[in-house]
């Protein structure tokens, strides 16, 4: 922009009075002012231009009408606003209730969730099982006040909780072991000394009570298996059977007896 | 004297009586709408702004002062405050890069019915006219907003500069200037554009 004066006027002070002078110059510039900005507009040969394209630039933009707004505008605005209206009121309630009854509104949800009948079997069986474990492990809550809750601390806690009961295990089974060799080592010493008892006196029966009355098999001199009810009788005892009325028969007075049948 | 009537209808309005808050709409619904859709160059983003500033209007008109300013001065600083929230949020990148682009619905249009009513201009002179507000309305969307704003509310509201300077909070002079350079900027678009279009 050239700064120099053009019949007493710069370009920029030019550029200032630009926008009142295309408003109009008659009212909005004294006398004075407005034949210098004349002048420096015949003569000055940048602002001439641009006095040029904002005077068409303005003439063009007043030339745009005014729009039509859609007709439901103002309703669809009405309705809006309708709605915004309800919203606030909610709002408006829940502003001029007093602080306990907005507490109360705050705590009704989950209330209701605490007291759900499920909810509270749950929290009863969690806590009986909590405290059976507790008591079972030897816990006491009052020694929870005197825990030691650093991080290192409860660590060396819980190995050492897990060193004694690995010990204790360890040696339950290790006393086991040793319970059960003692017995495996007697049975042995019992078995091994049977036989040599058995051949110094071979007419003694030193059988047991249960065992004496077992028949010898002849030829094989193994003792005979003792009968269940899912063996199959010879036909004489079968034969003899069928004279003896059973002793679920006979106690049963309904029904005849086989013997009044043969 | 159309101050103290706004100021009555407000006071009626905050008061709770809905016929005034239904007046207030019926007489600024108009310019704002006209407002938004020079803005945005699209009939439905001026539409949705136009209620959303309704919208705000009606849930703040009780902070509304009129000591500090006219109301229609203070409902156009929040419209205008709704229109720079509405540019950053990137909408206008799809209607200012359209400036080639059909306007199918184009408020400038004139109804068939208004077509055949009117017996002024005739169809060449309507055409070329129409032609070259749809030509302005592209060109003055693809100026930068602060300009866009500046000439809008100069040369299409009607606002003097004192009422522009208020609204865009800047000094008179940042006013002028805006409004010497969007004009100016304005009228080298649209030469640039009968230039190609006649070399085309």
């Amino acid at each position: 922009m050239n700064k120099d004066l053009q019949n007493g006027l710069s370009c920029s002070q030019f550029e200032a009075l630009l926008a009142e002078a295309l408003d109009d110059p008659s009212q909005s510039l004294p006398a004075k002012t407005r034949e210098a900005f004349e002048a420096h507009r015949v003569n000055c040969p940048d602002c001439a231009p641009l006095f040029a394209e904002t005077r068409e630039g303005m003439s063009l933009l007043q030339m745009l009408q005014e729009v039509e707004p859609p007709r439901n505008l103002v309703h669809n605005i009405l309705a809006a606003t309708s709605r915004a209206e309800a919203g606030a009121s909610v709002l408006a309630q829940g502003a001029q209730a007093s602080w306990w009854e907005r507490l109360m509104r705050s705590l009704r949800l989950p209330r209701l969730r605490f007291l759900h009948s499920r909810f509270v079997t749950s929290f009863c069986m969690a806590f009986f099982s909590l405290s059976l474990t507790l008591s079972l492990a030897g816990v006491k809550v009052s020694d929870l006040a005197r825990v030691d809750w650093h991080p290192n601390a409860l660590r060396k806690s819980v190995v050492l909780q897990y060193t004694q009961i690995e010990a204790k295990v360890t040696r339950y089974y290790d006393n086991m072991r040793v319970v059960y060799v003692v017995q495996s080592l007697s049975q042995q010493l019992k078995k091994a000394s049977a036989p040599a008892q058995n051949n110094n006196n071979p007419n003694k029966d030193n059988t047991r009570p249960d065992q004496q009355n077992r028949m010898v098999v002849p030829g094989t001199g193994r003792p005979q298996e003792e009968e269940n009810y899912s063996q199959e009788r010879d036909a004489g005892e079968l034969q003899e059977a069928r004279s003896v009325p059973a002793t679920r028969e006979m106690t049963d007075p309904t029904m005849p007896t086989q013997g009044a049948q043969l | 004297m159309e101050d103290q009537q706004t100021e009555a209808l407000v006071r009626r309005c905050v008061a709770g009586e809905s016929s005034a808050w239904e007046e207030i709409v019926r007489l600024y619904n108009r310019r704002i709408y006209n407002l938004c859709y020079r803005f945005t160059n699209s009939p439905d983003s001026a539409q949705d702004l136009t209620q959303e500033v309704f919208i705000r209007v009606y849930r703040t008109l009780a902070t509304y002062d009129i000591e500090k300013g006219a109301f229609n001065t203070w409902l156009t600083t929040l419209t205008r405050n709704l229109l720079v929230d509405h540019f950053r949020r990137g909408r206008q990148d799809r209607v200012t890069d359209s400036i080639d682009g059909s306007l199918g619905d184009d408020p400038d249009s004139m109804a068939l019915s208004d077509r055949l009513r009117d017996p002024s201009p005739s169809p060449a002179d309507r055409l070329a006219s129409q032609e070259t507000q749809k030509m302005v309305q592209r060109a003055l969307a693809r100026l930068s907003p602060d300009l866009r704003e500046a000439v809008i509310l100069r040369d299409l509201q009607d606002m003097d500069y004192k009422e522009i300077a208020h609204v865009l909070r800047v000094p008179e002079g940042t006013v002028k200037s805006r409004i010497n350079r969007g004009r100016m900027e304005l009228a080298r678009l649209l030469s640039r554009n009968k230039r190609q279009a006649s070399n085309e």
